[in-house]
């Protein structure tokens, strides 16, 4: 991984893995949780962007 | 998941406790049960949905009445199903419970059976089934047959392409495509505010209006959508009254025949305006470079009348000479002499091989455009030609046409002429909804290519703000993933599509009278096509035919994706068959065929047919399947009066479908094996 510009295919396919795992946790209930799983995901897409700022 | 056996107690038809097992053998899978109209056949399918997920057939009356009639008179206030089944090794019995104390509220339990009998409660119920067959997947599995062609066509757009993307198991990456597109349109908002500049608020504000704008189009698109199905069906509906009407069916045939040819005559006339295009791709250089070529001639030709081209002198031979340091008239040629310099300025005018090569293969070039230009005209001049012709022939078609419905106007009947008013009409509402799609469509494209170009505009001055910055780059990697899953998702609907084109291609060939060639959009829409690539209108049993071949498509890819393993999609799942009057629609030889195929449709198939339906010749082609069969025969608190009673002989023995001055108004299941 360069930079945000510069996402392979490799960690593309690893960062959508951990997206799904978010919705699958979510995908069983049956109440709306749409708030806090957007959150969750929110959350993902920060840590993200961390790991990516660390490595440059 | 084997259904192994179902539980009734005082559920809609069915009095009392009743069960019913089913068939589970490898070999023999197919569980058959007949009963005559109204006794029950849906009912039953509808327990099992009713069970698992508290939900039954759009086609299912007075859905909210499942406490049996008679049990609720004598006081009773539960009704249960409940489903033994096995799933990966392990048994399970499901119940829902409908208690008239809970306001019809119903209750639901799933528990693993184990070796000794005894049931563990699984915590939550609904999720462990979930996890076994997909609601959404549930409506393909217990399969409405006399809908089945509902389940074709225009009208059920929709319901095909949600039907697949069920089976595929989409729900989780749809989900989180529209999760990372709100969060990438919040951080986009996050950017500008962060920005503080009153241009990129500006944008930032004409981008939110866009989004409502495009929301707005989005919705009015369907609109116009369904509008045009709508009249398309009625156009349609009319075409077949009329070819059923004698007074108007000859007008109506000449009719089919002319749209026939006219639809044909349309695709040549594209076909035609495709070559045009082709050709000026690849011949329009030819006609614009006469300038060029005229020009380049011109020069090359005054170049060699002046002794230029080819120069008089040779660069290799002049730097020879000068190496050398003699001229070729003996003369010593020494450096800084002027004999030297008057020999090294003989090297500017002087050709080099590469040069010469060059100028050889300038010619060439520019003769061939010559050339070009010299034949293309003639291919433009037959390509338009021929578009001239087919435009003539439209235009001849487009008036038999005009003859048609004027003639049939003109029928003294008042309801073809009307009929064929409406049609006008509607034929003339399909062309303004298909004009103002394409405005509409426009328009959208508009404003999402104005929403990127503010986007870049922002990252733009972002990059001088680092806190920004920061949330530019979370927007690109929200981006990237949203993309990415958006690729594999149109992929797996590729493969997807291509699987299922495959597998009804098949079961088409073993089943179908005709040689028939299937074609699939984009939409899973499928169109049967005759050998001119015509689309043919079906009867409603060949629609029927092909619903089935869907639906067994379906039920194929779905086990066929039990084995992914990867988690971007919803896994398949091997699920029981349950068909309610698969054949209603089908002749003899059609049940025949068709009946051969069903036990291969899935690993345990249950079939819910009328008398009829359940004729000798399709029990013949299904016996070595049958597991276990049953009748429901309907019971009548009355008399007989003057009804005669109905049989049926099952397996030699004959069965009464009816029970006068019975203890209670119901069905019975009553199971007729043959041992």
């Amino acid at each position: 991984m360069k930079d945000a510009n510069h996402i392979d295919e490799l960690e593309l396919k690893k960062f959508s893995q951990r997206v799904i795992e978010i919705e699958r946790d979510y995908y069983f209930e049956k109440r709306d949780r749409t708030t806090p799983r957007r959150n969750k995901l929110t959350e993902l897409i920060d840590t993200i962007a961390n790991a990516i700022r660390e490595k440059k | 998941m084997i259904i192994e056996e179902l539980q009734l107690k005082d559920f809609r038809c069915f009095y009392g406790e009743s069960r019913l097992k089913f068939a589970t053998g490898s070999n023999k899978n197919v569980t058959m049960i007949y009963a005559e109209n109204g006794v029950g056949k849906t009912t039953l399918l509808n327990a099992i949905l009713w069970c698992f997920y508290g939900t039954t057939t759009g086609r299912f009356e007075k859905k909210e009445e499942i406490l049996n009639f008679d049990a609720k008179k004598q006081g009773k206030t539960q009704a249960q199903v409940g489903v033994i089944f096995e799933h990966k090794g392990q048994r399970y019995r499901a119940a829902r419970f409908w208690s008239k104390s809970r306001s019809e509220q119903a209750d639901f339990i799933v528990g693993r059976i184990d070796q000794h009998g005894s049931q563990r409660p699984i915590e939550p119920p609904e999720t462990f089934i979930e996890s076994v067959i997909p609601r959404g997947m549930a409506p393909h599995f217990l399969f409405d047959g006399e809908h089945a062609e509902a389940f074709l066509g225009e009208k059920n757009r929709g319901s095909i392409k949600d039907a697949v993307r069920d089976i595929l198991g989409c729900t989780l990456i749809e989900t989180a495509i529209s999760d990372l597109s709100y969060i990438s349109r919040k951080l986009q908002s996050r950017i500008a505010a962060t920005i503080q500049d009153d241009k990129v608020e500006k944008w930032e504000n004409e981008s939110k209006r866009l989004d409502v704008e495009i929301q707005t189009l989005k919705t009015d698109i369907s609109t116009q959508e369904k509008a045009k199905r709508l009249y398309t069906n009625q156009v349609e509906d009319i075409y077949k009254k009329l070819r059923n009407t004698e007074a108007a069916k000859q007008h109506q045939k000449r009719r089919d025949e002319y749209e026939e040819d006219l639809e044909k005559l349309k695709r040549r006339k594209q076909d035609l305006v495709d070559e045009k295009y082709r050709w000026l791709g690849s011949k329009g250089r030819f006609i614009v470079s006469k300038g060029i070529s005229s020009e380049t001639f011109g020069f090359l030709d005054k170049m060699e009348s002046k002794g230029r081209i080819p120069s008089p002198y040779n660069e290799e031979f002049v730097k020879d000479i000068l190496d050398l340091g003699e001229c070729i008239c003996g003369n010593k040629l020494c450096k800084n002499t002027p004999e030297y310099e008057r020999v090294l300025k003989l090297l500017s005018k002087g050709a080099s091989q590469v040069m010469r090569d060059r100028i050889t293969r300038v010619r060439g070039r520019v003769s061939s455009l010559k050339e070009g230009r010299a034949k293309s005209p003639l291919e433009l001049e037959r390509i338009d030609r021929r578009l001239f012709e087919v435009e003539e022939e439209i235009e001849i078609k487009e008036g038999k046409l005009g003859d048609v419905s004027r003639k049939l106007k003109g029928v003294n009947i008042e309801d073809i002429s009307l009929k064929e008013s409406r049609r006008i009409e509607l034929t003339r509402r399909i062309s303004q909804a298909d004009k103002m799609l394409g405005e509409l469509m426009y328009e959208k494209k508009i404003r999402e290519d104005r929403i990127r170009n503010i986007e870049k505009e922002i990252v733009k001055v972002a990059s001088a703000n680092t806190q920004a910055q920061i949330l530019v780059v979370k927007k690109r990697i929200c981006d990237s993933i949203c993309e990415y899953m958006k690729t594999n998702l149109e992929d797996e609907e590729q493969k997807a599509r291509s699987h299922l084109h495959s597998r009804i291609s098949r079961i088409l060939d073993k089943t179908s009278r005709k040689t028939l060639k299937l074609r699939m959009n984009e939409e899973y829409m499928i169109e049967l096509l005759n050998r001119d690539d015509m689309p043919l209108p079906l009867s409603s049993g060949e629609n029927q035919l092909l619903g089935l071949a869907f639906t067994a498509a379906l039920v194929e890819f779905a086990k066929h994706r039990e084995q992914r393993t990867d988690n971007f999609m919803l896994p398949g799942t091997v699920a029981p068959l349950v068909l309610d009057s698969p054949f209603g629609q089908l002749d003899l030889a059609y049940r025949k065929s068709t009946a051969m195929f069903v036990p291969e449709m899935a690993r345990q198939v249950v079939l819910l047919v009328s008398n009829t339906q359940g004729a000798p010749e399709v029990l013949n082609a299904l016996k070595d399947h049958l597991g276990a069969e049953y009748l429901l025969i309907r019971h009548n608190l009355d008399s007989p009066g003057e009804k005669p009673q109905e049989t049926k002989t099952i397996n030699g023995k004959e069965h009464e479908l009816i029970v006068y001055d019975s203890k209670f108004d119901g069905t019975e299941i009553k199971e007729v094996t043959k041992l």
